[in-house]
């Protein structure tokens, strides 16, 4: 089931309502309410998942408590590689499986071998990446002693399986989500406000902005190689747009949803096209990502407190595999690669923690050098986007080049005549969210001291100019396929 | 909880109440010729008793004044629709004229070469969703395996229809710049186009899809199942010669169903070409005549009903 889908139109209200009315009954009703919603909504995908899904969430939950009673470190070792090797196992099986193979095949042929490999016919279950995250942090916090087992089976599969996040995330850690699964949730009128509130603003993400530049990149990057370098620079910037409108947006609406029903996920994305560097960015984009990475990867490697070549390959490391993560292809490690490439002089020059607070933030405008840095920031991140959005590594490449070669005209009237509808969405969200960057998502605090009456009026305005300047095509997000 | 519902009720009620109002002002001011309303006003609910009826595409409905074949000794009304296929009309046929206006004792069906592309004549019956009176909507809408419900619904609503229209709609301008509505009489209306030389150049080519063939067919099988008299008229066209209309096997085939029907062909830019056909001064573009044209040419027709066919028609 889709966010922007007219199924979700009905479900989420039905479920809210159904676990409302039970919230007098125990936490292991509203808890069930949940995980029976979560389940229905993840099998109107394709039911036969589901059962990778309980498979997976019932082996790090046996496995979770056979690491805590384990009386000795092998049994302990055993029980936490049994795990990890069987989660990282689902993910090179059903993402990574023909990557692999194609690349070993693309690899002989350059010797002059030629091999046919065995290819799965299988589809990519969705939200594998995000809910094996969940349940590899569970197990290697278990394994660290920095938390302890759930033992009730229910809690820890909601933990897992809870449908805001399932799909696309926000990845979660036991530590934060559990103890709110745990602990009996009341209604609270202004939290479920504030998530109505982030849901309507994480639409007008995906279906104005996200949905309406995905129609103009798709037909920029299908016909790169006759369009002038002006069409090409577009497609890219709208892809910027695209690609965080489609996944903030998500995340928008999976935190205003979970929010609904009394529960706080990790935040997921912090204004980070304000960012005035790449190290900046990076702390903005995608963080629960990129702290699960920092976590569990980089830090464990030596970070950043070890000898400069090692913080280079650590640096190099993590970017790498979190591209992977994203897609078993070249152009997501090249796009990894390009930005620990971006990264590296910041961190050699220990410049990567010099943007700590927002921009401006206690101004209403920015400064001339933190215009500067921001766009130059958004620039570079924007070019890395076309690897990330290319078939091959030889397209991204192409795509670049051509957008050099034959730069056209950015003057060009009748160019941004033709994307009007795409320019106004972006600028309505530039504004309103550079005025909302000190706070959690935009229009968060948006008429907070205004009466009811202009509250709720403001956001009837803001439905309908969903309605108008939307695309309903009900487009999958992007980040499902990862 | 309470107060989060009642809230949320009226979130819900302000936001339908702007959908209202906003609904009626692109009900207004929209694109879409104001015509058509007064076409689907007279199918549901007659003024007058018709004895004839003129179907066919935007040509038939800006070439055919039915006020001028009046001396034919047939009052006719015209009820042709801008890209109509025969699919259409079947369906138009059997869940509205027949039900709501009663059944004509003649009709000009209006002949077109490009009338079997669906490519051309993309006019659906849920596209006209708009015009239809709330209890034939909801049947509709409910009616399983009819039609296709979603496309019923957002072609109800000028809010959903002119959806991408708004900011045409913010200039204040009805559909009626070209089409006058004040100059509207039994389905016809003038189509003003200002001259200009592109205009007149002729499309090349149409397809056949054979499941519009099949429509047709079914849709003078249904017209004479229900003893209803009909003729095909094929409009005066500018720039496309005799010959041209001779290879065109749309045409062949209306002519093979014509004759295996024994209907009437009056075909106006072939056998019955005049000088009508001859002056861009007859009209709008090469396909739709102006209003000095459709005078002429509806005379014409006028005669041509009387002295070919009033015998058997």
């Amino acid at each position: 089931m889709l966010f922007n889908s007219f199924s979700f139109v009905f479900f989420l209200p039905i479920v809210f309502i159904i676990y409302w009315l039970l919230d007098k009954r125990s936490l292991k009703v509203q808890n069930l309410i949940l995980l029976i919603a979560s389940y229905y909504f993840y099998s109107c995908w394709d039911y036969r998942f589901l059962f990778l899904l309980i498979f997976s969430t019932f082996l790090d939950y046996y496995t979770g408590i056979k690491i805590s009673d384990s009386t000795n470190n092998r049994e302990k070792k055993i029980w936490f590689w049994t795990s990890v090797l069987t989660n990282i196992g689902f993910l090179a099986i059903f993402k990574y499986f023909n990557f692999f193979a194609n690349s070993f095949k693309d690899a002989l042929l350059q010797v002059g071998l030629s091999v046919d490999p065995w290819i799965l016919n299988v589809i990519l279950p969705v939200g594998i990446s995000f809910y094996t995250f969940h349940g590899l942090s569970y197990v290697i916090d278990i394994y660290k002693d920095r938390i302890k087992p759930e033992i009730d089976f229910i809690n820890y599969s909601l933990f897992v399986s809870f449908f805001p996040l399932l799909v696309a995330g926000p990845i979660e850690r036991a530590n934060h989500l559990l103890p709110q699964i745990i602990k009996k949730r009341t209604f609270n009128y202004f939290k479920a406000v504030d998530g109505l509130k982030q849901i309507l603003w994480g639409f007008f993400k995906k279906i104005v902005v996200a949905d309406n530049c995905a129609e103009q990149v798709n037909l920029i990057f299908n016909d790169y190689s006759n369009l002038t370098g002006s069409h090409l620079a577009l497609g890219a910037i709208f892809f910027s747009f695209q690609i965080y409108g489609d996944f903030s947006g998500y995340s928008d609406i999976a935190q205003g949803t979970a929010r609904l029903f009394g529960i706080e996920l990790l935040r997921n994305f912090a204004f980070p096209y304000f960012s005035r560097d790449v190290g900046e960015f990076w702390r903005r984009w995608h963080i629960s990502l990129s702290s699960w990475f920092r976590d569990y990867l980089y830090i464990p490697l030596g970070g950043s407190k070890s000898s400069t070549t090692l913080k280079v390959r650590n640096t190099f490391i993590i970017f790498l595999v979190s591209g992977f993560w994203h897609g078993a292809n070249w152009t997501f490690i090249a796009w990894g690669g390009l930005n620990a490439l971006y990264f590296l002089p910041l961190l050699l020059l220990k410049k990567n923690r010099a943007n700590l607070d927002t921009v401006a933030a206690h101004r209403s405008y920015p400064s001339l050098s933190e215009l500067f840095n921001m766009l130059y920031t958004f620039s570079l991140i924007t070019i890395a986007w076309v690897f990330f959005r290319s078939d091959s590594i030889y397209d991204a490449v192409k795509y670049i080049g051509n957008m050099c070669k034959h730069p056209g005209s950015f003057l060009l009237f009748e160019l941004y005549l033709l994307h009007i509808k795409i320019f106004a969405a972006i600028f309505i969200l530039i504004i309103i969210e550079w005025i909302s960057r000190n706070d959690r998502y935009g229009i968060e605090k948006m008429l907070i001291k205004s009466s009811r009456f202009y509250k709720w009026s403001f956001y009837s305005v803001l439905l309908v100019l969903i309605f108008y300047m939307g695309n309903f095509e009900e487009t999958n997000f992007i980040y499902f396929q990862f | 909880m309470k107060v989060f519902y009642i809230d949320f009720l009226k979130f819900i009620i302000l936001t339908i109440l702007i959908f209202f109002v906003l609904n009626k002002f692109q009900g207004f001011y929209n694109n879409e010729p104001s015509h058509y309303k007064l076409q689907y006003k007279e199918v549901f609910a007659p003024k007058a008793k018709t004895v004839g009826i003129i179907i066919g595409t935007s040509h038939h409905s800006h070439s055919i004044m039915p006020s001028l074949l009046d001396s034919s000794g047939i009052k006719f009304y015209n009820f042709s629709l801008n890209g109509s296929s025969p699919g259409f009309y079947l369906d138009w046929l059997q869940e509205i004229l027949i039900k709501y206006h009663g059944v004509p004792t003649y009709c000009v069906v209006g002949i077109d070469w490009f009338m079997f592309d669906k490519n051309w004549v993309t006019r659906s019956f849920e596209q006209d969703a708009e015009y239809y009176p709330n209890d034939f909507f909801i049947k509709k809408l409910f009616g399983i395996n009819e039609f296709d419900t979603y496309s019923l619904l957002v072609n109800r609503f000028p809010a959903i229809k002119f959806r991408s229209e708004i900011l045409k709609s913010l200039q204040l301008q009805a559909g009626d710049s070209l089409y006058p509505i004040a100059e509207y009489d039994r389905g016809f209306i003038p189509f003003y186009l200002p001259y200009a030389p592109w205009s007149f150049k002729v499309p090349k080519k149409a397809a056949i899809f054979n499941s519009e063939v099949e429509n047709f067919e079914k849709l003078i099988s249904t017209f004479t199942r229900l003893k209803i008299k009909i003729v095909f008229v094929m409009s005066p066209e500018y720039g496309i010669s005799p010959s041209a209309y001779g290879k065109m096997k749309s045409l062949q085939i209306v002519e093979q169903i014509s004759a295996k029907h024994k209907i009437k062909f009056l075909n106006f830019n072939t056998s019955l070409r005049s000088e009508i056909n001859d002056s861009t001064g007859n009209f709008s573009d090469w396909g739709h005549m102006n209003k000095k044209g459709s005078t002429l040419f509806s005379k014409k027709l006028c005669l041509a009903l009387k002295k070919e066919i009033r015998k058997d028609f």
